[in-house]
């Protein structure tokens, strides 16, 4: 925790798809180069929205972001991308009629040099991936699929990786192995941002979790406080009244 | 291939596609016709095949010409199509008005006649049991053989190539990654229309040049390119090369004026029994 | 082409070729209600003329007096026209379905070309098959309806009349049908089609309804045309008349709103069948190209309305035509534009 400024700040956000209907209000965030940060909230309140307003994948009305202190408010998806911002749309996130190795080629499209390394590089991050750089991505099972996702946004070494729900189409056990990766890309040096569903998986990966509810910021706190807050338990983890969530099992060192 | 290509990577079905055929064929044979010998292109002859220079020369402005046409097309009427939010509906009416557009013009130029690229009788050399064979149909096969291969080679080890595959595949994700789908757009467009061009160049030195030839091909064209998976140019090979066969192995048994509800027959039998394609395989 | 332009010098020439010209045009009106049908729940019908062309034969062969001489075609059984009108409408039903079934279920696409196709196949069928439709030859001497009962020259005006009343039928049943709830739901199938099949209604079933019903009115069509002309033949089948005509009409007039066809039916139908009549005075290297340029036009037709006046003539009232997007624009950055979409619906889901 040494440098405190942050890798993206977004300042009173508003914004959505609908003409007159607006998804997200006023949000504000900041994330830390060196932390994982985690959106929790129901269905429909607008957590995927406001991740693909961060990238760029969507206009938004009012508001400004932030990327390493330089104002990229309005800027497209490529030129994000290109400045350092990996994003893993939730679905349709792999070339699917494509190789492992063509789809990692594609992510790193922009790269001017060095491409051959580099899938040399991701891949030694993913043993699956590493096995069999021939397949075609549409016979990967979904955690794998997932994987290739992230690989393929890693492409362009990015310091942040938007992360849009990566757990949500898989089995309990690919989760935990997926979060496990997440973590591990994360002590690279790159910071996290990710969507979730299944929140207390994710929240005991996380530095951060921020909840959002109908659009607005609900609350925010460490991943630690989210388990371990009666409120958010009820609300949002499935847990019964008085089920706490312990600490050990939210320890992850 | 031309028509897959474009079918897979811009989600066209380019219902032009045949009347490209179309213009390439006579751009072809405006440069071989007296007109372009005129120019300075003057005929001569390869060995046994039909044709010299000069329709070496009408091959390569027909390619250009075609690739030029569809890039203006494509600015001047399916972007702003797209760009407005089209749907594959407007796309396919679009290149339906666009067709019927392009072989007016044809006629309009040379006529309803039909013409040769070289008049005069072509005799054909027997090989093994009886088939007989032009020397021009080994040297059309020969193209279509180096054609797929240059295809193939682009499409899979060119950047470029597999930026085109990535844009049909998933054209946001293909945004997403710093892919300029608009200049692969473009790129499509050139590769589909010198297909277009250069198979109506073939197609009128193995039959005739008539304004309505390649339309005429266009249920077959389908045809192929559905048996073959859309937008999987080996499948439009052996889709084609199916098609052709099942043509002509059919007035055998049936009128020869039927001959062109073959193809038709087979579209249906495969859309009930394989509705992604001969090779599809499902995602 | 001359008789025409001499005949309309006098009045008694001008009103005729009007009449004429009218009942022509209303008979397209009828093909272009009844493909506005089928468009109006997404239905890509490339095959018009196939279903005209199909309706016109039936109702022909059956018709007609059994063939002599060096004619032959089947049936020829001088039934009385109105039967062979409601056989032609059958006709047209039965083609729908054997195509529908297979197609529909599929991508939009597949169905557009299996109708293109198969007004080829009909056409090569009837030029070549001996013994069927009299091949290249055509059907001759078909009787119009109450032609016996009219004598000379005033039975262009039962034609006329013929054809208007059909039209109007045809128009009150086709605006009968997209007012009903029924019509609500295809338009609720063409608007959203995902939504339609989450909220549970059966697509594929409404789209075939639709599809049959338009190439019902289709067949009709063309059972009118054929006792009109008196003679048919493949050739009058021609996929430039019998479906892209049709279809700019559509387009000219404005999709999805039936006042707005049979206005584009009128204005395509004047300048097609009106560009004979200035033949003689145009100088002759363009007069002798005058079907050419006239070919050129409609493509040009197509797409001129397509880029700059989607909605046609008379925009369709309430509702956004088919040819422009959906909801608010998504700005000059398409490839943002369509992962703007995906979203949107998903988030509609």
């Amino acid at each position: 925790m040494t440098n405190r400024s942050p890798l993206l700040r977004v300042e009173q956000f508003s914004g959505g798809y609908v003409e007159g209907i607006e998804i997200i209000h006023d949000v504000e965030l900041d994330l830390f180069g060196d932390e994982i940060l985690t959106i929790i909230g129901p269905n429909g309140a607008g957590k995927s929205t406001l991740l693909k307003a961060i990238v760029g994948a969507l206009p938004f009305e009012h508001g400004r972001r932030y990327f390493q202190g330089e104002d990229v408010s309005g800027w497209s998806t490529p030129r994000m991308i290109a400045s350092g911002v990996g994003y893993v749309p939730q679905v349709d996130n792999v070339f699917t009629s494509m190789s492992i190795r063509e789809n990692l080629e594609m992510g790193g499209y922009m790269r001017r040099d060095g491409l051959r390394e580099r899938i040399g590089e991701v891949l030694a991050m993913f043993p699956d991936l590493e096995q069999r750089p021939g397949e075609r991505a549409s016979r990967l099972s979904g955690g794998q699929r997932q994987m290739l996702a992230m690989a393929r946004a890693l492409m362009l070494d990015p310091v942040m990786l938007c992360l849009d729900e990566p757990t949500a189409a898989l089995a309990p056990a690919a989760r935990g192995e997926l979060l496990s990766r997440i973590y591990q890309i994360h002590m690279t040096g790159v910071g996290i941002l990710m969507v979730e569903q299944n929140a207390t998986e994710a929240l005991v990966w996380s530095d951060r979790g921020l909840v959002m509810v109908d659009g607005e910021k609900a609350m925010e706190g460490s991943g630690r406080e989210m388990l371990t807050s009666p409120e958010v338990g009820r609300a949002f983890l499935g847990q019964e009244e008085g089920e706490g969530f312990t600490l050990e099992e939210g320890s992850r060192q | 291939m031309g028509l897959t290509l474009v079918y897979g990577v811009l989600g066209v079905g380019d219902f032009a596609h045949g009347d490209k055929m179309g213009w390439g064929m006579f751009l072809a044979f405006f440069v071989v016709s007296s007109e372009g010998a005129n120019l300075g292109f003057a005929g001569g002859q390869f060995g046994s095949l039909s044709f010299g220079w000069g329709l070496v020369v009408g091959v390569l402005v027909a390619m250009l010409g075609v690739a030029a046409l569809s890039l203006v097309l494509e600015r001047l009427v399916f972007r702003r199509l797209r760009d407005a939010g089209g749907t594959f509906f407007v796309f396919a009416i679009a290149s339906l008005g666009i067709s019927i557009g392009m072989r007016a013009v044809i006629q309009l130029i040379w006529g309803p006649s039909n013409f040769r690229y070289t008049p005069g009788i072509h005799p054909a050399t027997e090989i093994l049991g009886g088939i007989k064979v032009k020397p021009d149909q080994f040297f059309i096969v020969g193209i279509t053989i180096l054609a797929a291969v240059l295809l193939y080679w682009l499409l899979y080890r060119t950047r470029f190539g597999k930026a085109m595959r990535a844009t049909a595949d998933n054209p946001g994700l293909a945004e997403a990654s710093g892919i300029d789908t608009n200049r692969i757009r473009y790129g499509t467009w050139i590769v589909g229309g010198m297909l277009a061009a250069l198979a109506g160049v073939m197609l009128g030195l193995q039959a005739e040049v008539r304004f309505d030839a390649g339309f005429r091909l266009l249920l077959p064209l389908f045809a192929a390119v559905i048996l073959g998976g859309i937008g999987n140019p080996w499948g439009a090979l052996f889709g084609g090369l199916l098609v052709g066969i099942a043509q002509e192995v059919s007035t055998q048994w049936i009128n020869t004026g039927l001959k062109p509800g073959i193809p038709f027959v087979i579209v249906i039998v495969v859309l009930l029994l394989r509705p992604r394609g001969l090779f599809g395989q499902a995602r | 082409m001359e008789q025409i332009v001499v005949t309309l010098v006098t009045f008694d020439g001008a009103v005729n070729w009007t009449v004429g010209f009218l009942t022509t045009v209303a008979i397209f009106a009828i093909l272009a209600l009844a493909l506005n049908v089928q468009w109006s729940v997404g239905i890509l019908n490339f095959g018009v003329a196939a279903f005209f062309m199909v309706g016109a034969y039936v109702s022909a062969v059956l018709t007609l007096p059994a063939p002599e001489g060096l004619e032959a075609y089947v049936a020829g059984w001088g039934l009385p026209i109105p039967v062979g009108w409601i056989f032609a409408a059958v006709a047209g039903a039965v083609l729908a379905l054997l195509l529908g079934i297979p197609t529909l279920r599929l991508r939009d696409d597949f169905l557009a070309i299996a109708t293109i196709g198969v007004a080829a196949i009909l056409r090569s069928i009837a030029n070549s098959v001996e013994g069927l439709v009299n091949r290249s030859r055509g059907l001759n001497g078909i009787d119009g309806l109450l032609e016996d009962e009219v004598s000379g020259g005033g039975y262009r005006w039962v034609e006329l009349a013929i054809a208007l009343a059909v039209l109007v039928v045809v128009y009150w049943l086709v605006s009968r049908a997209s007012a009903s709830p029924w019509g609500r739901a295809l338009r609720a199938i063409r608007d959203n089609e995902d939504t339609a099949r989450a909220s549970g209604k059966n697509t594929v079933r409404f789209r075939m309804i639709a599809f049959v019903l338009g190439a019902m009115l289709m067949g009709l069509g063309g059972a009118i045309y054929a006792h009109r002309s008196g003679t048919i033949s493949p050739l009058t089948f021609s996929d430039l008349l019998g479906t892209f005509f049709v279809w700019t009409m559509l387009i000219v007039g404005g999709s999805g709103n039936h006042r707005g066809v049979v206005l584009g039916a009128l204005v395509v139908g004047f300048f097609w069948f009106g560009t004979p009549l200035i033949q003689e005075s145009l100088p002759d290297w363009l007069g002798s190209r005058v079907f050419q340029v006239r070919q050129l036009l409609i493509g040009v037709l197509i797409v001129a309305f397509l880029l700059w006046r989607p909605q046609g003539l008379l925009a369709e009232r309430d509702r956004v035509s088919r040819f422009v997007s959906e909801g608010p624009d998504p700005g000059p950055d398409d490839g943002r534009a369509s992962i703007w979409q995906r979203a949107r619906r998903a988030v509609s889901r």
